[in-house]
């Protein structure tokens, strides 16, 4: 009888036990056990080591020169949602860090990732750029106009709202206005790659090239 | 019966390096999953209860090594391998257009997040999904002859044993 019905057995066996690893890695996401492991082959890889102490000291080099930041908190990410363009990803600090829902997640160069969505005690999840639902309040960086940053498109994402008569050109930097109650004014998001000017719209569109490639960071600064 | 495991190790290896190198080196926008390929492949030739047991095995590799939330991809695999115990696909013509149709759900599963709905808008979901599925059949076509060619070699050895 089993063995007639082997194939439903199997599937639903690894499906549960999928289901299993799955509650495990993301409810619990970054487990105290997990993080001793995690320090403890880290130690044994030098190398590795050497490297991420680098990294750490590039972040606080650049957060001196950061001031719209009150507290900063550093990060490592933990999981990364889709691999390429992710618009959500984990890290590994929570609650118990001082982290809040809202706060700022910048990149080790203080290049805007996006913004802590939810927080559980050891660890956050972070909408990023990226996320079709990320609308962020911008400023062009030589022109100060005001537009707003739309995600959802990749590999650029769209500046909507420019007055067309604006002198924007390829290559002005955006950053954040300020005028957000999530983001402060000043951080770096990308850089201007293409004008779209069209005689029926009263905007300009405006593809933007964010500084943050998501997929290869490791470590990320949560600020407020 | 050890023959076939042999063979089946040996895919393994090759399908999982292959999908490590992608993973780790390519800088493209999208990277084919060439266990998705290959799970179709080992499923439409009958090897049912292995392609479920190599759904979640490759399901883990594969989140491990993208950074992706362990098991996710476990399961979408498990639902495709699970769909196509119940098809039969033989020609090679056919074969690629279940691997363009089955990337396509696989993409979408993927970027679904419940209760949000997709995470991208849907021109870039529909632009990159066709991207990956065409990617995916490419890939597809290479893997599929270069397994047919290894049954064949196979085959022969068997016969140059029996000999």
């Amino acid at each position: 009888m089993l063995w007639r019905f082997r194939r439903e057995v199997i599937f639903i066996v690894c499906i549960a036990i999928s289901v299993v690893i799955v509650r495990h890695h993301y409810v619990r996401k970054v487990d105290g056990i997990e993080n001793i492991r995690k320090e403890e082959s880290q130690i044994i890889n030098y190398e590795e080591l050497i490297a991420e102490n680098i990294r750490l000291k590039e972040i606080l080099d650049i957060k001196k020169d950061i001031s719209s930041l009150k507290k900063t908190v550093i990060g490592q990410v933990v999981s990364i949602k889709p691999y390429v363009f992710p618009v959500e990803i984990v890290i590994n600090k929570g609650r118990e860090d001082g982290i809040k829902e809202n706060m700022t997640v910048l990149s080790k160069d203080m290049f805007l990732i996006g913004r802590v969505v939810s927080v559980d005690r050891d660890s956050a999840s972070v909408m990023t750029i990226f996320n079709k639902k990320s609308k962020i309040s911008v400023v062009i960086g030589s022109t100060r106009d005001i537009g707003i940053l739309e995600g959802g498109n990749i590999p650029f994402l769209f500046v909507r709202y420019i007055p067309y008569d604006s002198y924007v050109q390829i290559g002005d930097n955006v950053l954040t206005s300020g005028y957000s109650d999530f983001y402060p004014k000043g951080i770096k998001v990308g850089e201007i790659t293409k004008i779209e000017r069209s005689s029926d719209t009263l905007f300009l569109k405006i593809y933007v090239k964010p500084f943050s490639c998501i997929s290869d960071i490791e470590e990320v600064v949560i600020g407020e | 019966m050890n023959r076939k495991f042999i063979l089946l190790g040996e895919q393994f290896l090759v399908i999982t390096g292959l999908q490590i190198v992608a993973l780790n080196y390519l800088k493209s926008a999208v990277v084919p999953s060439f266990f998705l390929i290959w799970l179709l492949i080992l499923v439409w030739e009958e090897n049912i209860e292995i392609s479920l047991f190599m759904a979640f095995l490759t399901g883990i590799i594969y989140d491990v090594s993208s950074k992706g939330i362990y098991g996710i991809t476990s399961i979408i695999f498990l639902i495709i391998v699970y769909i196509n115990c119940f098809l039969k696909v033989q020609d090679s013509t056919g074969r690629i257009a279940g691997i363009f149709i089955f990337s396509i759900m696989y993409f979408l599963m993927t970027l679904f997040k419940y209760p949000e709905g997709f995470l991208w808008n849907t021109r870039t979901i529909i632009r990159y999904s066709l991207l990956f599925a065409f990617y995916n059949s490419v890939a597809g076509f290479f893997i599929d002859t270069g397994m047919r060619r290894l049954r064949s070699k196979w085959k022969m050895r068997r016969q140059y044993l029996l000999i």
